[in-house]
């Protein structure tokens, strides 16, 4: 009797506190009622014009209340993750290509076709490329909000200081590190490095496998185009201006930075390649001092590639408030919030013919390469698995910087374990 | 009898009395552990992203433990660390206990509260000021080394040096929390002990040897178990030492089970080859604890 009872209270317990739970999350109906929708992305740097901008909207739709969160890059999918899995993910989220087609797969994103048709929004104002990862079995199911090329950075004052010229269309990788070399020297604080030859994907390495005639992953995504000759040949080429040149900043002084774009912002590098992202923290940090060029070529090809990659605001399929979510992705990807963000020059907006503003907000930085990029871009390379061979890709290429392990080495091993998954599918 | 005195003599009872009162805590731990423990048992034998339908596989997820070159070495570092951490916090613990459970020195308790002040910290801001320590350039550890004319070390960023630097920071972080509860425990050791073996003439040394650190056994005995849980549970260090996707030299050098566990997990979703991995880390501290309960008869002293 006794064990009954405290089994029966136990019960009990926990009985009531999943009511209150389920009384929590229950919401009012869309039409007319209050009703408050969840936000959710990862960039602080535009917390400033969302924010304005969800003020804007709540203005004009009194009923809907919108709750924000910024939840950094690093923890950002875990958290989407396992809200959705738990049923209460956000209503309105940012979604990147590489996890679109998890999402997608897993009928988690809600489907935007229906609500576009009876409505102004109209997919021929966003870049074709862009809408065409964003669709799945004819369905869109995200809007771009915006999209990111890749240039060279360099600091003028380094290169006035040496007497030499600016970067410009005409370089290639020869080019790039003949004035590498020339631009490193020893300084009162330490090493100043020609060219920041680091181990980011997007914003590194991809660019480079790919102008040089190498591949990431088959078309078929089957295949891995890390072992590729070409491909190999490129990541060489970088590690070699660490190893063989010294002149970047080695794997180490990298590894030991929470970002390794601080070398190029804390004025120890001349050159690096950065994302379009990149434009607002370098230009806060060095100010008029930094301009941009076009990637250089690849010598053994004669062209350039850029990585294009776009990130997307998506609803959530089981969401309480399909309507309203609808409402703030419309608001969102709409020309208002786009020409606000283009006027602050933080991201290149996905909607057509914003690009200029962007352009025009940092007078003093030749923007329009990044617009250029388009002609010779790249799509990020993506798989059902992207974050898994990302993750273990990343590890073998920061062996390779930090001289652990050799190019050849590095690049059949991720080819390998890459191909091995890319199978299971 | 009527129902309001059978009620009464209900709650009376001894037992429901003892129920109710751990009945908040058993709820904690039903909520936040017996059930999240009995759900990753469950889910060990399914391959599940998270996402997708789960699939039962079997015993699958286990047999792949043993051929995953970076769950054994998640293994090697695990034991490494717990085998290095847990002496020395022990060794420490007492040289600094003896000097700080001594009520006579002047300003012992500024002593113990400087002494107690990483435990107020938060494991990852401890983690990240060491990194700064630590750093090969700036950093301040090699700026002393270089007074004592040894070259600069990479700390952070060599695979034969990234685990001794987390296993630092585990000693700096622990010897804290075990400093209360030795100086407690000497101080529970009656003072007639000591003065009869000044009567004796016994020496400082003799004392120690014979007198506290028999009498610690107990202390030294709850630490040790503590210690060796903690330790095979370090997470929050590896994981800001480490950073996002580490060069994989640094990560088999240094990544513990806990974290591999977390990345296959949470980074890779595979969730049920992630709880197969738990469950091996629970029995094998099980296993480690049963052992030492086992053991502590021949060299715990309850006086």
């Amino acid at each position: 009797m006794k064990k009954f009872l405290v089994v029966g209270f136990l019960c009990l317990a926990i009985g009531l506190s999943g009511m209150y739970a389920n009384g929590q999350s229950e919401s009012t109906s869309d039409s007319g009622k209050k009703v408050t929708l969840q936000l959710m992305y990862w960039d602080n740097v535009q917390k400033k014009v969302i924010d304005s901008a969800l003020a804007e909207f709540e203005a004009a739709n009194p009923n809907i209340t919108v709750e924000t969160s910024v939840v950094p890059w690093a923890q950002y999918w875990q958290k989407l993750q396992t809200t959705t899995v738990a049923g209460n993910a956000p209503d309105v989220f940012w979604m990147n290509v590489p996890n679109f087609p998890k999402y997608t797969s897993n009928d988690l994103l809600l489907n935007l076709s229906p609500y576009m048709k009876n409505s102004t929004t109209d997919a021929s104002n966003y870049p074709a490329d862009l809408m065409k990862t964003y669709t799945s079995k004819g369905n869109v199911f995200a809007i771009p909000e915006q999209f990111d090329t890749i240039c060279l950075v360099y600091n003028k004052d380094m290169f006035d200081a040496a007497g030499m010229k600016y970067p410009d269309a005409s370089w290639d990788w020869n080019t790039l590190r003949d004035a590498a070399i020339k631009l490193t020297k020893s300084t009162a604080t330490g090493t100043q490095y020609g060219f920041l030859s680091a181990y980011g994907n997007q914003s590194g390495y991809y660019n480079f496998m790919v102008a040089n005639g190498g591949y990431i992953i088959s078309d078929d995504q089957k295949k891995s185009g890390f072992d590729d000759p070409k491909s190999i040949q490129a990541l060489q080429f970088m590690v070699d201006l660490i190893v063989k040149d010294h002149c970047a900043p080695t794997g180490q002084e990298m590894v030991e930075q929470n970002d390794y774009l601080d070398l190029f912002t804390s004025r120890k590098v001349a050159m690096a390649t950065i994302g379009s992202w990149s434009v607002p923290i370098v230009h806060e940090a060095l100010g008029d001092s930094a301009d941009i060029a076009p990637l250089p070529k690849s010598p053994n090809t004669g062209e350039r590639k850029s990585i294009i990659h776009g990130l997307s605001w998506a609803g959530y399929a089981k969401t309480k408030n399909p309507e309203a979510t609808w409402k703030l992705i419309q608001f969102l990807t709409d020309k208002g919030f786009n020409e606000s963000l283009a006027k602050t020059a933080i991201t290149i907006p996905a909607y057509k013919g914003m690009a200029a503003d962007w352009v025009n907000a940092i007078p003093s930085y030749n923007l329009q390469c990044f617009i250029d990029a388009l002609d010779y871009s790249w799509p990020y390379p993506v798989s059902s698995d992207t974050s898994q061979w990302e993750s273990f890709a990343t590890r073998e290429i920061k062996n390779a910087f930090l001289g652990t392990t050799t190019v050849t080495d590095a690049m059949h091993s991720i080819a390998d374990q890459m191909n091995k998954l890319l199978a299971q599918n | 009898m009527p129902a309001k005195a059978m009620r009464t003599s209900f709650i009376k009872k001894e037992g429901v009395q003892g129920w109710l009162m751990i009945l908040p805590n058993t709820l904690g731990l039903l909520l936040f552990y017996l059930i999240p423990i009995g759900w990753s048992i469950i889910l060990s034998l399914f391959k599940w992203n998270g996402l997708s339908k789960m699939k039962f596989i079997g015993f699958q997820n286990f047999g792949l433990l043993f051929s995953d070159a970076s769950f054994l070495y998640s293994l090697r570092n695990t034991f490494i660390y717990s085998i290095a951490v847990v002496p020395l916090i022990i060794l420490f613990v007492l040289c600094f206990g003896v000097l700080l459970a001594r009520d006579e020195i002047k300003g012992v308790a500024g002593f113990r509260t400087l002494y107690f002040l990483p435990v107020m910290t938060m494991p990852v801001a401890a983690a990240l000021i060491w990194k700064w320590l630590l750093n090969s350039r700036f950093g301040l550890v090699n700026k002393f080394l270089g007074y004592l004319s040894i070259p600069p070390i990479n700390w952070l960023t060599s695979p034969a040096y990234v685990l001794p630097s987390v296993i630092i920071i585990g000693i700096w972080l622990g010897v804290a929390y075990d400093l209360i509860i030795i100086i407690s425990g000497m101080k529970g050791i009656p003072g007639m002990y000591y003065e009869a073996a000044d009567i004796d003439g016994a020496s400082g040394f003799r004392k120690f040897f014979s007198i506290t650190l028999p009498l610690l056994t107990p202390s030294l005995f709850f630490i040790l178990i503590t210690q060796l849980i903690s330790c095979f549970q370090v997470f929050d260090t590896v994981s800001i030492i480490l950073g996002a996707d580490p060069p994989g030299s640094l990560w088999n050098a240094a990544c513990s089970v806990v974290m591999n566990i977390y990345q296959n997990g949470f980074v890779n979703f595979r969730m049920g080859y992630s709880s197969a991995q738990s469950f091996m880390l629970f029995c094998i501290v099980l296993l480690i604890t049963l052992v030492q309960f086992k053991v502590q008869k021949k060299w715990v002293n309850y006086a």
